[in-house]
């Protein structure tokens, strides 16, 4: 008679069977300012050493330099089956630690180190690789925001991803910090901005002159014009009412910058800002919309996108505060105004047909 | 040995755990420390063998199995639940869902999850295809022993007797037999049957272990020894084997064999039953193991109440603390280990309602068993 599968059928038979309990981790994330996320994450050195084979002499034993001579296998293996990423995208791997053994209650664990950089937004982790490896496998999950708020998750069987909580306020804020940002490292917004407050120290007449309260006016309504534009159409190309290809929106942005700089060289260009800033705003606010769309992954709400154009307009004035007064002091003299105007703008024409040439390119 | 953090200063476990539950963490000064036996008695050699067969031939079905047996030999052995999860991903990567060897694992493994009415489903399949498999026959007739279904187990039992040998067979009929209420005539029957006939020894252990339970219920403490000595004796890699061994010893108050017994496995059921033995709460030993339950709760895992409850109970003698862990046990995997202790925290803290409702259970069943006829009773 054939040999019955005793070891598949009759070990079971006799004393109840236990709960399929299976693989498991432990995933500590600590979000650190802005971008930085600090992991410790600690993998049963079991289940590494069933992926990998760590044990190399095959003596039934896992050594700590069989360990660390998987080092690189196992950060494989661990970001293959773990993955990080934000609302805007994927986080990247900034370094990694040596790792360490962490003793729990069941046995010894690997604790992978590492720091990652992430893109603004909420985090979410997809730990789905390892319960594809193990269906049984469950992850205790433990997030500490840059704030400090705690979230804990368990990971396993139909939840697969962890996504962190954002309070509307910190949903707002961020979207805010955001347009400040975005209008305080574009440049080509910043040149923009630059030559419409510069064509405000132009004169017409030597004899003209005007108090920096005067100035301080024109600036007032050139921005305004200028907001105005770029957020009907950062409106407009949000809600998807408006679609263009980024590559002819950049190529037109610099173009806008290189014009409003040539034209700084008529003595009139203080009387035109604000019709030109309105114009060449409706081209600004779909760039602008671009990174937005970039920023929330495609899904734009309305009050984000009033943040978002908050956070500019802020931006904006505080940067037109600093430079209204600066301008007036440093063109207030004649000679100044007659030479000083028109080299800077000639400068920032000639940086802004390098970036129409190079966006062409691109 | 440098470490990071030394072992006087445990460092609090993350998770928001107790102190008392550390997780200690060190990187080994010397690269030749050994951080993990793998375990003879798991085979991992030939494990490695095997799996390195399988991942070579992908379409080998037969390698696939040969694979997945031996992890399941391995979990079976180690009492380490990460061998079923590994064989449960090979198995759901294999191609063929219609194969009936393929089909037997699935039911397996679908079986110690405690998927009973799933693994009852998969196993009819595979005896509609072929109504001779004795694998599958016998091993629906566990499954409908726990779905306390005793007549249609006995029914499976006795359609397995033309292919299997006696003591098989018996040792199925016997528990379905007991399952129905008839106790005294089905451990006759298996006794008689364990004199006459020896078998395969994998197979006599199981007989001898299932001997062994009868002998407790019915108060003969024994003819329970001599079974349970002789199914751990067999087959002393086997971790039911070794745990049912230990368990009897324990309640027999013989600690220091319990002891040796448990110190032969290294699974969590083992370090629980050498912790009991140790009858002391204090060492490292139990305070990891306390960790380790507790990180099993955080992960909302249930297989480990009993043998907490069972902790609380018995080596910390606070009964109350021991019951809820006792009620939820009882509800969840509903055996009867669980029916006699939640009796043993009820009757100790009075709870007439819970033993109430293992009196239900009891005649539900028709669950024969002198320790629990003596809780139920002591407390009335």
């Amino acid at each position: 008679m054939r040999k019955l599968l005793v070891g598949i059928v009759l070990l079971f038979a006799y004393v109840g069977a236990f709960a399929h309990t299976s693989g498991s981790s432990f995933l500590a994330l600590r979000a650190e300012g802005e971008s930085t996320v600090h992991a410790e994450w600690d993998f049963d050195l079991r289940d590494l050493h069933q992926s990998l084979q760590l044990d190399i002499d095959g003596d039934g034993t896992l050594t700590w330099s069989e360990i660390l001579a998987a080092r690189p296998a196992i950060e494989s293996l661990v970001l293959a089956r773990t993955h990080l990423s934000s609302k805007a995208g994927a986080c990247t791997l900034a370094s990694t630690d040596v790792p360490a053994i962490a003793e729990h209650g069941d046995g010894p664990y690997l604790r992978f180190i590492a720091t990652f950089t992430c893109p603004p937004g909420p985090l979410a982790l997809d730990h789905s690789g390892w319960v594809a490896f193990d269906p049984g496998h469950r992850a205790l999950l433990e997030f500490q925001a840059a704030n400090g708020e705690r979230a804990q998750a368990i990971l396993g069987g139909s939840a697969q991803e962890w996504h962190a909580t954002e309070s509307r306020l910190a949903h707002l804020a961020r979207f805010l910090l955001e347009g400040m940002r975005h209008l305080l490292t574009g440049y080509d917004h910043l040149a923009f901005l630059g030559v419409l407050l510069l064509a405000l120290a132009r004169r017409r007449r030597s004899g003209e002159s005007s108090s920096l309260l005067q100035m301080l006016r024109r600036a007032f309504a050139v921005i305004t014009a200028f907001t105005l534009a770029h957020s009907l159409t950062l409106a407009l190309a949000s809600t998807g009412y408006v679609t263009l290809p980024s590559k002819p929106v950049e190529v037109a942005i610099a173009l806008s910058v290189m014009i409003a700089a040539l034209l700084n060289l008529s003595r009139g260009a203080a009387a035109h800002g604000w019709k030109l800033a309105f114009a060449f705003g409706l081209v600004h606010g779909l760039g602008f919309a671009g990174a937005l769309a970039e920023l929330a992954s495609g899904r734009i709400d309305l009050l984000a996108l009033a943040a978002f154009n908050v956070g500019i307009e802020t931006a904006q004035v505080a940067i037109a505060a600093a430079a209204v007064p600066l301008i007036w002091w440093l063109f207030r003299g004649l000679r100044s105004e007659r030479v000083g105007v028109p080299l800077a703008s000639v400068s920032v024409a000639c940086v802004a047909a390098v970036w129409v040439g190079s966006r062409l390119a691109a | 040995m440098r470490r990071y953090f030394p072992m006087a200063l445990l460092a609090v476990a993350a998770f928001g755990m107790d102190a008392e539950a550390a997780v200690r963490v060190y990187r080994p000064d010397d690269p030749g420390q050994v951080v993990l036996r793998l375990g003879s008695s798991t085979g991992e050699s030939q494990l490695a063998q095997l799996r390195a067969a399988s991942l070579a031939a992908p379409n080998d079905l037969d390698a696939t199995i040969r694979y997945v047996d031996e992890l399941i030999v391995a979990g079976a052995r180690s009492g380490n639940e990460r061998y079923y999860g590994y064989a449960e991903q090979v198995v759901q990567g294999a191609g063929d869902a219609g194969n009936l060897a393929l089909k037997l694992r699935r039911a397996r493994l679908l079986q110690h999850k405690h998927e009973f009415a799933a693994a009852e489903q998969v196993l009819g399949e595979i005896l509609d295809s072929d109504s001779h498999h004795r694998e599958a026959r016998l091993m629906r007739a566990q499954v409908r022993l726990h779905l306390h279904e005793p007549q249609q187990a006995l029914a499976d039992c006795t359609a397995l007797m033309p292919f299997v040998d006696l003591l098989t067979s018996t040792t199925c009929i016997a528990q379905a037999r007991a399952a129905q209420g008839d106790l005294p005539r089905a451990q006759a029957l298996l006794l008689r049957v364990l004199d006459y006939q020896r078998g395969e020894d994998a197979t006599r252990s199981w007989a001898a272990g299932v001997a062994a339970e009868f002998a407790v219920r019915l108060g003969d403490q024994g003819t329970a020894e001599r079974w349970y000595r002789e199914s751990f004796d067999l087959d002393p890699l086997s971790h039911y084997a070794r745990i049912t061994y230990a368990d009897w010893l324990l309640s027999a108050g013989r600690f220091a064999e319990a002891l040796q017994v448990a110190n032969r496995g290294g699974s969590l059921a083992d370090r629980a039953r050498s912790v009991l033995a140790s009858r002391d709460a204090g060492t490292l030993d139990a305070q990891r193991l306390q960790l380790a339950w507790q990180e099993a709760d955080a992960r909302n895992e249930r297989a480990h109440l009993r043998d907490r409850a069972r902790f609380e109970l018995t080596l910390l003698h606070d009964p109350a603390k021991a019951k809820p862990d006792a009620r939820a046990s009882f509800q969840e995997r509903n055996e009867a280990d669980d029916a006699l202790l939640l009796a043993a925290t009820a009757a100790a803290t009075h709870d007439r309602e819970s033993l109430n409702a293992v009196q239900a259970w009891q005649q539900r069943y028709h669950y024969q068993d002198v320790r629990l006829d003596t809780l139920l009773g002591v407390s009335r």
